[in-house]
């Protein structure tokens, strides 16, 4: 009968491993109730033995069961708690095996050295056999292989008792505590009985099989939290799912190894895909804008390669040609080999999202837009000097190459020279008109675009020249020689420059500096481009330094304040900043700051 | 007069303007020179011109503007004309310009005949002034061939006195006094006591006042 329910305890637990592998304890209390189910007829064989020949020959082939038994149960007790020291677990498995070597060794096993005679008891009613002999010589060996499990046991019992909580606390209590019980007194009985202090069978199937019982409980309960686990899961899903179509959610999930990627009917409703089409990721692509088709999969190439946490927007093209703006985020799932297993991640309409961001953006663009062509409308007289300049000269050169013509004998090295600076000079105007179209060209959105700051910092200088001519200030330029190229609007960065030189000049103009110098200097410091604006004016007072880039906050009669809060806009739109403050030997430091580009 | 041609100065902080102003003005049949700033010019030309001469400046110059050289060339008495031009001429420099004796002001890009036309206008005054300067120094030199008492008649026979009336004043007999006017007319090599006065007045010599 014992072996009966041992069986049928092994082959349920059995069955639950093979379900579920990753449970490994149910695979170890298999074994152990399998074990268990043999030994029963070696303990028949012990207690019905006529001679002390067979007796010793029962008790040596019920060693082996026993031994396997425990075995299996410190490795239950190792993956069910988690907690036991591995070496410990070794040393405890091979003494269990060294003793059960010798027992095997000796003819009637460790426990007697010989059984010299069988005498009767009576046990539950019945007449069993119980063994009288000497007692081994290598019975020291299990006794050491007892402590060295026990220690094991009570070490991974006392780890678990102080780490584990509650529910480990539990654990303890039943199995470690069971285990050890049983165990001690199983093998205390053996001692006991074949030192003959006592005069009992050496019975211990019984023991083993109330540990068995105690122990199937206690993993039972653990299947049938998984089937209660299972249940509420499956609730909690349906809560999920009906918590992301309500906020718009869409989550997803790529099976990468298969290419399969399944979503909710919200997600296929925002990328406009049928509800019954099996969606690859090519299918997937198809869908998104072809003009930031590349930036996403350089995203999920990143996230496949690199582990990093998948985020992105991008357009999807829906069938009736619409447009929609997606933002979605996931992350990766590896093997545990390192392949990619799994993108899981959501995704979201961000339409309306990115159409006010848009708008807010025009509108940013339409400030810096008007406070442009407003400076450049006070700067309208000196540009027009500028602008004179080569016009006088081609008008001045065309002249006297008229009437060297008329003259009848034209100096023709003179004429090739007049009309080359006639030229160069066109050229110039129409250089200057081009920077000036540009600044006052209104543009939908910034024309970013990679740009020479060491260029963008002479042309300013030369559109500004007239201008510092006439304030009779010197500006130093102090460049970089070789300057990596940064990614932001020309015209923008531009209109810093000339915001930052306007107010360099307005500073000294107005402390009547005797001799006023801008020093601009452009230089490169680890992943950042720096444009420093100097002069040497009065400095900032105290009373604008803290205010220095709210909107409306100036010192000059008549300013609007808006000047410097619009040029920290701009360079903040190109990933850059804007800095202001005190040179210690005296006037006011401006730093425009750009990243160089990956 | 020499037959070497009249000096024309450029001086602009543009290459370009130099260069079609210097062919502009060796195309009149002058002398253009070229320099790139106020200091330059002011370098190269310590002294005031002693030949006929004209300046054409621009207005807004890094360092020296044109009106700060123009304010330079009156200290040093230098009587050399100034032509004023300007990519962008406000009213209170012209105004200033045109105070300081400035032969005239134009705004770039401007005709090559007006510029010509004002340079000549300069280069004529300068002449004049130039002539003007040159006779007072003659005068000069004539009379510092006159003596003591020579100059003193000189004085008094300038105020339109009669010799008789001379005499008088300075305690001389008539005949005397008639001796010395015919000497200083003859030093002065002047015709009459009327071209004397013209003479004296050029010179700023001033008349005896009757006691």
């Amino acid at each position: 009968m014992a072996a009966a329910v041992s069986l049928s305890l092994g082959v349920i637990h059995g069955m639950v491993w093979l379900s579920n592998r990753k449970v490994r304890a149910e695979l170890w209390f298999a074994v152990a109730a399998g074990c268990l189910t043999a030994y029963p007829f070696f303990d028949l064989q012990m207690m019905m033995a006529q001679t002390p020949e067979e007796f010793g020959r029962a008790a040596r082939w019920a060693l082996t069961p026993i031994s396997l038994v425990i075995g299996a149960f410190l490795m239950l007790v190792h993956c069910y708690f988690g907690t036991g020291r591995r070496w410990l677990l070794v040393a405890a498995l091979v003494s269990r095996g060294t003793a059960l070597l010798v027992n095997l060794l000796c003819p009637h096993g460790l426990f007697f050295e010989r059984v010299t005679d069988i005498r009767k008891v009576s046990f539950l009613g019945e007449t069993v056999s119980a063994p009288i002999g000497e007692m081994g010589r290598w019975l020291w060996v299990e006794h050491l292989a007892a402590v060295i499990w026990t220690g094991y046991l009570l070490d991974a019992s006392w780890r678990l008792w102080r780490t584990g909580g509650r529910e480990g606390r539990r654990r303890v209590v039943m199995i470690g505590g069971g285990i050890i019980f049983i165990l001690t007194a199983g093998l205390a009985q053996a001692s006991l009985v074949v030192a003959q202090v006592i005069a009992l069978p050496v019975a211990v199937t019984l023991t083993f099989l109330i540990l068995l019982t105690v122990m199937g409980y206690e993993l039972s309960r653990d299947v049938l939290r998984a089937a209660h686990l299972a249940s509420s899961l499956k609730d909690s899903e349906q809560r999920l799912e009906l918590a992301a179509s309500a906020a718009q959610l869409a989550p997803w999930e790529w099976d990468i190894q298969t290419n399969v990627i399944w979503t909710t009917n919200e997600g296929r409703r925002i990328y406009g895909i049928p509800p019954d089409e099996v969606v690859d990721f090519p299918r997937f692509i198809s869908t998104v804008h072809p003009d930031d088709r590349e930036a996403l999969e350089m995203e999920v190439r990143a996230t496949l390669d690199e582990s990093t946490p998948f985020a992105a927007e991008y357009r999807v093209v829906l069938p009736d040609g619409s447009e929609r703006w997606i933002g979605a985020a996931g992350r990766l799932e590896r093997t545990p080999q390192g392949r990619p297993l799994l993108l899981r991640g959501v995704s979201m309409d961000i339409t309306q999202r990115k159409q006010s961001e848009q708008e807010l953006a025009q509108k940013r663009q339409d400030v810096t837009h008007l406070s442009r062509v407003s400076m450049l409308g006070e700067l309208a007289g000196t540009i027009a000097h500028e602008l004179n300049q080569p016009l006088a000269a081609i008008l001045s050169n065309s002249q006297v190459g008229h009437s060297m013509i008329r003259s009848g004998k034209p100096d023709m090295e003179e004429m090739a020279a007049i009309l080359e600076d006639i030229v160069a000079d066109a050229k110039r105007a129409g250089g200057i008109i081009h920077g000036m179209r540009a600044m006052f060209k209104k543009e939908t959105a910034m024309q970013v675009q990679p740009v020479d700051l060491n260029e963008a910092v002479q042309q300013t200088c030369s559109l500004l020249h007239s201008e510092i001519v006439v304030r009779k200030a010197k500006v130093k330029l102090n460049l970089a020689e070789s300057l990596p190229q940064v990614i932001a609007g020309r015209v923008e960065i531009q209109q810093v420059l000339i915001n930052l030189i306007l107010n360099s000049l307005d500073a000294m103009k107005s402390a009547g500096a005797a001799s006023s110098e801008v020093v601009i200097t452009t230089e490169r410091r680890d992943d950042l481009v720096i444009i420093r604006v100097r002069d040497n004016g009065p400095g900032i007072s105290p009373e604008i330094q803290a205010r220095l880039f709210e909107a409306f906050a100036t010192s000059k009669p008549g300013g609007l304040g808006l000047g410097l809060a619009i040029s920290q806009g701009i360079m903040k739109s190109f990933e850059g900043g804007l800095t202001g403050g005190n040179h210690p030997e005296g006037g006011a430091v401006f730093e425009m700051v750009l990243p160089v580009p990956a | 007069m020499s037959l070497t041609p009249p000096t024309v100065f450029i001086v602009d902080d543009d290459a370009s303007i130099c260069r079609s102003l210097a062919r502009l003005v060796r195309q009149a049949g002058l002398d253009g020179r070229t320099y790139p700033s106020a200091e330059a010019f002011l370098e190269a030309h310590p002294a005031p011109p002693s030949r006929p001469a004209c300046l054409v400046v621009d207005l807004q110059m890094p360092g020296l503007s044109g009106l700060e050289l123009q304010q330079r060339l009156l200290e040093s008495h230098s009587s050399c004309p100034v032509v004023f031009i300007s990519g962008n001429g406000d009213i209170p420099s012209t105004v200033r310009a045109m105070r300081q004796g400035a032969v005239t002001f134009l705004t770039k890009p401007f005709d090559n005949d007006d510029l010509l036309r004002a340079i000549g206008e300069g280069l004529e005054k300068h002449r004049a002034t130039l002539a003007a300067g040159q006779q007072v120094s003659s005068i000069r030199e004539r009379m510092k061939t006159l003596t003591e008492r020579e100059l003193e008649v000189m004085s008094w026979v300038i105020t339109g006195a009669l010799n008789k009336q001379v005499a008088a004043e300075l305690n001389v007999v008539e005949k005397t006094v008639k001796v010395h006017r015919a000497r200083v007319l003859e030093k002065m090599q002047a015709q009459s006591v009327a071209e004397l006065v013209r003479l004296c007045a050029l010179v700023g010599f001033a008349a005896a006042e009757p006691s």
